[in-house]
């Protein structure tokens, strides 16, 4: 049986030195499919005749000395809410028309494509990449590889944790409030969202316009990096593209954080974590950091708790504006979790919505200004490990996720491993910089998967099946 | 000034905008509803705010 690599570096790397090829890795993945899907509902929909197809001609090219990059011949999933050529798109939902995915791959994907990635297939989310769980809709539950108890986290729950089970070695996910960051830490793994604007989100259903942002997923910040080199770029499409040139993600990667000056909010976070185990693994997160180079000091940031109310008057009225006609006229076939969830758009007036976009306004510049002094600001990136799969709504988790807040204000924020909560389950850090700084947030997770390996941890369930 | 009752200005609100939600769904949005209430009405509550402008932009030539 093939081992599947633990990262897109190292499987890079192996159909480089002729160590493995692409239809061999593509089929263990597939194989690891067939044998933990039924368990953790990633899939709703799987390309094996397609992505062996893509894998044969991966590795047609690169014997050819045709090398497309790091990504040639590697399995990658994309979140159910972005288009593709090969399947339709659902959002996990029973309203989206199924001929909205007739456009064909959204930009991302054809990007990924042109790379010679290997698209797997598409992954649960939750419906239209909000609410939580509905056992009553046809679609796959997602379950957590590390407790099938718990939550894999929303809503790239399949990106997430088909990751961490080795089901594919990368994928897209999106992010409204925390929508990548949220089952990377839960699973285990690392993801980013970049700033508004570098990756384009056209070809992907929306949820909130001015709060969405889709991203890469993988188990390393490294391999995120290697996926952002491809993913962004301005796109005429996006209307809220940014035309602004792109970085060399994954090149200074050395490990040495020497005269990087972090900043740490301990009060609007960490302090109000439950779990000691939280503390812990975030304080001895900073010793590395620090042991690398990096120089940590106190930051108090602006405005937290009123952008966080800002991203969700914001996204409720948003979501609502592209719903409101079918919650009123098929309520039922929208998940409960989903339909309560949007319907609350009801509730906020025109002068709220535009209210908290004037929050942004001065939030943005106080952000921006508390940010100078520093490369990049950490946090937890939740205050807690997977909660459970079922039988709980988004407001339960919602105090202690340390993400929404980075929608708002646009900024890149990174989450990667940083050990295991008190019930065993996973915990994340978050690595925060000014806008467009994505490359040192890379810098510092790199950096802390350099002396760590919290990122190649892999849960038992999949431990048979891993390299 | 009172403020209104969630119980009353929920369902209201939801049937203003078309939504017709079951009974037992219509409670939960109004159980949610003062959390979310506290948290959008604290945004009037932040200073400094006279001269600001939303972050919208606006271009009359089309994308």
């Amino acid at each position: 049986m093939t081992e599947i690599p633990p990262t897109i570096a190292d499987a890079a790397a192996a159909l480089r030195s002729g160590e493995l090829t692409s239809v061999a890795l593509t089929t263990a993945c597939l194989e690891a499919a067939d044998a933990l899907d039924a368990q953790i509902g990633c899939y709703i929909e799987r390309f094996d005749e397609t992505a062996l197809a893509a894998a044969a001609e991966a590795d047609r090219a690169l014997a050819a000395g045709d090398d497309l990059g790091p990504l040639q011949g590697i399995p990658l999933g994309i979140k159910d809410i972005i288009a593709t050529d090969e399947g339709p798109t659902t959002a996990q939902s029973l309203i989206l028309d199924p001929r909205w995915g007739d456009q064909g791959d959204a930009p991302v994907v054809a990007r990924l494509r042109a790379a010679g990635g290997v698209i797997t297939g598409k992954t649960t989310t939750m419906e239209f990449a909000c609410g939580m769980t509905d056992p009553e809709k046809p679609f796959p539950i997602p379950r957590n590889p590390w407790n099938l108890d718990r939550w894999p986290g929303g809503s790239s729950s399949g990106t997430g944790n088909g990751i961490a089970a080795g089901l594919f070695l990368g994928g897209l996910g999106t992010d409204t409030g925390g929508s990548i960051r949220a089952p990377s830490a839960y699973c285990g793994i690392s993801g980013i969202k970049a700033t508004f604007g570098r990756v384009p989100k056209s070809g992907c259903v929306p949820l909130g316009y001015s709060l969405d942002h889709i991203g890469p997923m993988a188990r390393s910040a490294r391999d995120c990096a290697l996926m952002l080199d491809v993913l962004a770029g301005y796109d005429a499409s996006d209307p809220y593209a940014a035309d602004v040139p792109v970085a060399d993600y994954s090149s200074g990667l050395d490990g040495d954080l020497s005269g990087l000056t972090l900043g740490v909010d301990r009060v609007h976070t960490v302090d109000r974590a439950e779990d000691p185990a939280v503390v812990a693994a975030f304080d001895a997160v900073l010793a590395e950091l620090e042991a690398a180079g990096a120089t940590v000091e106190e930051i108090s940031l602006p405005y937290y708790d009123e952008l966080g109310a800002t991203t969700m008057a914001t996204a409720f009225a948003e979501a609502f504006a592209y719903h409101r006609n079918d919650l009123a006229s098929r309520w039922s076939d929208y998940g409960r979790s989903t339909r309560k969830f949007i319907a609350r758009g009801a509730l906020i007036s025109a002068a709220d919505f535009v209210q908290a976009q004037r929050v942004r306004t001065i939030a943005l510049a106080a952000m921006t200004e508390a940010f100078a002094p520093y490369d990049a600001v950490i946090t937890p990136t939740a205050l807690a490990g997977a909660p459970p799969a079922l039988g709980i709504e988004l407001d339960d988790i919602l105090g202690s996720i340390c993400t929404p807040v980075w929608n708002a204000v646009g900024f890149p924020a990174l989450s990667v491993p940083m050990g295991f909560a008190s019930d065993g389950l996973p915990l994340s850090l978050q690595v925060i910089a000014a806008p467009f700084g994505e490359a040192v947030t890379f810098k510092v997770g790199d950096a802390l998967q350099r002396r760590t390996d919290w990122h190649l941890r892999v849960p038992p369930i999949a431990a048979p099946l891993a390299a | 000034m009172t403020a209104p009752d969630p119980a009353e200005l929920v369902p209201m609100l939801l049937s203003a905008a078309g939504v017709t939600p079951p009974a037992d769904e219509v409670a939960q949005i109004v159980a949610a509803y003062p959390a979310m209430r506290a948290g959008v009405d604290a945004l009037y509550a932040v200073p400094d705010l006279a001269d600001v402008a939303p972050v919208l932009s606006f271009s009359p030539v089309p994308a």
